[in-house]
């Protein structure tokens, strides 16, 4: 699954350690999704739109 | 116990420092441990099993080495100071699941990686090394089976760190 998660941090001039604060994981699990390693269960995919005040489908895209 | 422990020292000390290049897409090894961290709850969760896992294995040694010499002990306190160590060992396991209750689920997806591996590990070298026992390979006993255990688990961590870097 394809995300737009690096991009939409880029634009927040976010690291991806903010973004891990944000979202309360870690680092390495922002690193996994942005390079499409591990794809987010629901309560984390919901969090992460509702940070970028996005839907999930404009976030995260079916290969 | 001890090696595991060591290992677990290690990696929380790397833990501590924070990683300020973030963006790179290759890193070295010491930015991607430290990158495990997780937050500053798993971190607190880490050291509290550091701590008791320590304890653990103080206390083993400890209890061995006063119970392998005579002192003349009671039938009863013998057997109350040989469970010591196990309650240190339970509160060890109680902190481990404590940590991963408290995970996030990135986290716990390495973990059980990591445990799987370990276990699937320590079952395919019992049921193997049985075979070579028939052989002629000396026999060994249950505490090498659970440094398979643990090896595997250490080894499990490491391939997981390795593989979502």
């Amino acid at each position: 699954m394809k995300n737009r998660l690096r991009v939409l941090r880029a634009e927040r001039e976010w690291s991806q350690a903010t973004l891990a604060e944000h979202l309360d994981v870690s680092r390495q699990t922002v690193n996994a999704i942005e390079t499409g390693k591990y794809d987010p269960a629901l309560p984390l995919a919901f969090r992460i739109a509702q940070l970028f005040e996005q839907s999930i489908e404009e976030i995260f895209v079916p290969e | 116990m001890v090696c595991q422990v060591c290992f677990t020292y290690l990696l929380r000390i790397g833990f501590m420092n924070s990683v300020n290049n973030t963006e790179t897409e290759r890193r070295s090894w010491r930015e991607v441990i430290m990158a495990c961290s997780g937050t500053a709850n798993d971190r607190r969760n880490q050291y509290w099993f550091v701590g008791w896992c320590l304890s653990w294995a103080i206390s083993f040694t400890a209890m061995t080495q006063y119970l392998l010499s005579d002192h003349g002990l009671s039938a009863q306190m013998a057997w109350a100071l040989a469970a010591v160590p196990n309650v240190f060992g339970v509160l060890t396991l109680l902190a481990y699941l404590r940590f991963l209750r408290g995970a996030d689920e990135f986290l716990q997806k390495l973990q059980l990686e990591a445990l799987a591996i370990g276990f699937g590990v320590s079952i395919v070298f019992a049921m193997g090394y049985q075979l070579f026992e028939h052989v002629g390979a000396p026999k060994i006993e249950i505490n090498n089976l659970l440094l398979v255990m643990i090896a595997g688990w250490m080894a499990g961590q490491l391939y997981g760190i390795w593989k979502y870097r």
